[in-house]
């Protein structure tokens, strides 16, 4: 049973299977021809959504919705939604110069914004198909929530003023244990804190202003008798270890991490890893033998390192779009993993870049700054990233400019090919990566772009 | 004019026994009362006998801090509207009172019958105000926007300590009146007659998301064995700034109530509405981690988060 081999996993025992989880968050609404915003906001869509993925995806174990806006709506940013994306925070009502922290009397109930529609959708998902699945409610991580509160100030704050960080920090991670509460007692078996942000921060500052909060909301799904998943999106390889510390039972990774090298150090403290279909060249824009090869040759490398404590997913939130049959492969390929390595097995993945035209750097009048992204509107990190530049954009206008390419748009990825791009989000300025997975504070940036002005 | 009368003290000092006291005192009058609890659950207002008084609640929070300020508001509105001789305030331990002034004045024309803002009373504990006076820019704020001050638990303390905080109180409030107590045994009526002058007495409010302490709730499941209570709370006092609850143990039912590492367990009579334990944080949200280890070692299953 799914469920049942999701559990051993979480427990660190020894299975005969990889247990599957589809991250299909949006793209479950495609499943059933609804919009990423009808999907999230209308229970009797999304459980309609949710049994198709179960039907066609055959999952372990599976989320209920991916949104890390869920928190931040209740509190008081506004929300843009959108048709294939889930929404993005359009305010931050904490930013600016009155360093302050919000009422404990927002801290969300059963009764605020969307959780009575979750918490229904929960209860539904859990009573029809709940006896065989591993059912996932996925939590905004406190890091990341503080940042939706504060903007990007928050980079700043972590150096200028530690104990405003760490009280707002606090303060979310409070939100965090009242949304795992719920959520545990709507029937959710995992509770996934997702924290795209932590890979954008130094393991130090981690350590001194995150593992704390972090840690009392593990401990706290624990005691509840429930398991727990750090998910992180970005190039989290040098922070894999203080998540690890942390304790949560398992730790779930995107693309931009070397997968065997993750497990070496998951292994060390004996904590399962998620991972790492890569969403966009993959998923969305491969074909069935991409995704069948990829799954093959995950589970293979993985193995090499050790064998169970691994759960095989997407790297994140599946994009909307993603071709049905490509997942279909992919849940195929984990469950019938010889004869899928059998067929594949001469088939090569393919990406032509003789079109793409790099700038003239040398010969340019302006510095040329330019975010390679996976999809802004979905990745919180290159969200932030873009965001970055933005808020410098009329200092620097009169020399420099900038350029966004996305990871989700097709005719994008050879260019990142071509540029030798191995994490996103990355920022180059003249061709030369500056920022690897790293959000510049205000400061640094410009000054890093001064550097390469004429 | 309803006689207003403010109750404020770090946690544990002795607020709700001189509210007791206050009650007790006044019971030929007609009083309003309203509590303020810093725990998202309001315990106090199950000690405080509220026979045929007028009484208000308002928990999660200091009422000074905007997160409470607008219910606050409300409730003296409110409260303007019953017909009251007087009404006594208990803030909460870490209330910070510089604004009531202010707020008094802000409301003026919303009020039905007008407050008279009589006295404020402050209680320290004798035993560890020394320690806290430096630490919490709010219990600072207490002493110096009260015109009563009572120090408590003097049977506690040396003659030496008493006089060290005697001057320390002097130097923040020259003008208070400044009375020795144990268990609030002081002489109300007399403290009470000269008049206050708190009038004159406005400043910001610190309590701020600095002085915002985490609180955390814990429920009773079924009969707690006292071999595992004590141990328990021995091991998390040190993180608390106080823990305070009632709960059914193999001993009867016992009202809790630790202050730092204080601990006082006293058989408790009366019906036990809510069996649960409020605990006020000394080491922000790391508190969570501290009682889910220590319950893990200590407490097998009748407590619950």
């Amino acid at each position: 049973m799914g469920k049942e081999l999701i559990f051993k996993t979480l427990r660190h025992e020894k299975t005969d299977d990889i247990p599957w989880v589809p991250f299909a968050g949006v793209h479950a609404g495609k499943l059933k021809g609804y919009t990423a915003q009808e999907l999230l906001t209308d229970e009797d869509k999304l459980v309609e959504s949710l049994l198709e993925v179960h039907k066609l995806y055959i999952p372990d174990g599976m989320p209920i919705m991916f949104d890390l806006q869920v928190e931040a709506e209740i509190i008081g940013c506004e929300l843009k939604w959108a048709k294939d994306n889930p929404p993005s925070v359009k305010s931050h009502p904490w930013e600016g110069p009155n360093k302050e922290i919000p009422c404990d009397c927002k801290i969300p109930t059963e009764e605020s914004g969307r959780i009575p529609m979750i918490l229904n959708a929960m209860r539904r998902v859990k009573e029809a198909v709940g006896e065989d699945t591993a059912l996932y409610g996925l939590i905004c991580g406190p890091f990341t929530l503080a940042s939706h509160l504060r903007g990007t100030e928050i980079f700043m704050d972590m150096v200028t003023d530690p104990e405003y960080t760490k009280a707002l920090v606090g303060y979310c991670a409070k939100v965090a244990i009242e949304m795992s509460r719920m959520y545990i007692d709507a029937g959710m078996d995992v509770i996934a804190v997702v924290d795209p942000l932590v890979s954008q921060i130094s393991p130090k500052m981690i350590k001194k202003l995150l593992s704390e909060p972090f840690k009392a909301v593990f401990d706290y799904i624990r005691a509840r008798g429930a398991f727990s998943s750090f998910f992180v999106c970005g190039n989290a390889t040098k922070q894999i270890e203080v998540m690890c510390e942390m304790g949560p039972d398992g730790v779930s990774i995107d693309e931009n991490v070397d997968m065997p090298k993750a497990k070496e150090v998951t292994d060390k403290f004996n904590i399962t890893l998620g991972g790492n279909i890569p969403l966009t060249t993959t998923m969305l824009f491969g074909n069935q033998e991409d995704n069948m090869k990829c799954v093959v040759d995950l589970i293979d490398s993985v193995r090499e390192v050790s064998d169970g404590n691994f759960i095989i997913s997407p790297g994140c939130d599946m994009p909307y779009d993603t071709p049905i049959e490509n997942t279909i492969a992919c849940a195929q390929a984990v469950k019938h993993l010889d004869s899928t390595r059998e067929l594949i097995k001469n088939y090569e993945t393919v990406i032509d870049t003789s079109n793409v035209e790099i700038p003239d750097y040398a010969n340019s009048d302006k510095v040329i700054v330019e975010l390679f992204l996976l999809d802004p509107d979905q990745c919180a990190a290159c969200f932030y990233m873009r965001a970055a530049v933005e808020d410098i954009y009329d200092e620097i206008k009169d020399y420099a400019e900038y350029r966004v390419y996305k990871y989700c748009v097709k005719e994008d990825i050879p260019r990142y090919v071509k540029m030798g791009m191995k994490n996103l989000p990355t920022m180059t300025i003249n061709g030369e990566q500056r920022f690897i997975s790293i959000i510049p504070s205000k400061e640094e940036l410009i000054a890093a772009i001064k550097e390469y002005v004429k | 004019m309803i006689k207003l009368i403010m109750l404020t003290g770090f946690l544990g000092s002795g607020k709700t026994t001189l509210l007791q006291k206050l009650i007790d005192e006044y019971a030929d009058h007609k009083i309003g009362i309203l509590i303020n609890e810093f725990g998202a659950i309001s315990i106090d207002s199950e000690i405080v006998d509220t026979k045929g008084v007028q009484m208000a609640e308002l928990s999660n929070g200091s009422i000074f801090c905007a997160c409470l300020k607008d219910q606050f508001v409300e409730a003296l509105v409110e409260l303007s509207k019953k017909d009251l001789e007087y009404l006594f305030i208990e803030a909460s331990g870490l209330a910070d009172p510089a604004n009531m002034v202010d707020i008094l004045a802000g409301i003026d024309k919303h009020l039905v019958n007008k407050y008279d803002y009589t006295h404020a009373f402050c209680i320290v504990d004798g035993t560890n105000f020394m320690d806290l006076i430096d630490v919490l820019e709010s219990l600072r704020h207490q002493v110096f926007f009260s015109d009563i001050i009572i120090i408590n638990k003097t049977d506690l303390i040396t003659k030496e300590t008493e006089t060290d905080i005697r001057n320390t109180i002097h130097e923040i409030n020259p003008e208070a009146a400044v009375i020795s107590a144990s268990y609030c045994n002081f002489d109300l009526v007399k403290a009470t007659e000269s008049p206050s002058g708190l009038s004159d007495r406005a400043e910001e409010t610190t309590n701020t998301f600095e002085s915002r302490p985490q609180t955390m709730v814990l429920k009773e499941k079924k009969t707690v064995p006292m071999e595992e209570l004590l141990p328990f709370i021995e091991d998390i006092a040190g993180s608390t700034y106080r823990i305070k609850g009632f709960l059914h143990t193999d001993q009867g039912g016992v009202k809790l109530d630790c202050v730092g590492e204080n601990l006082s367990i006293e058989p408790w009579e009366k019906e036990i509405k809510e069996a649960k334990v409020v605990l006020i944080s000394s080491v922000g949200i790391r508190l969570v981690s501290v009682v889910i280890a220590s319950m893990a070692k200590n407490i097998k299953g009748s407590i619950s988060l």
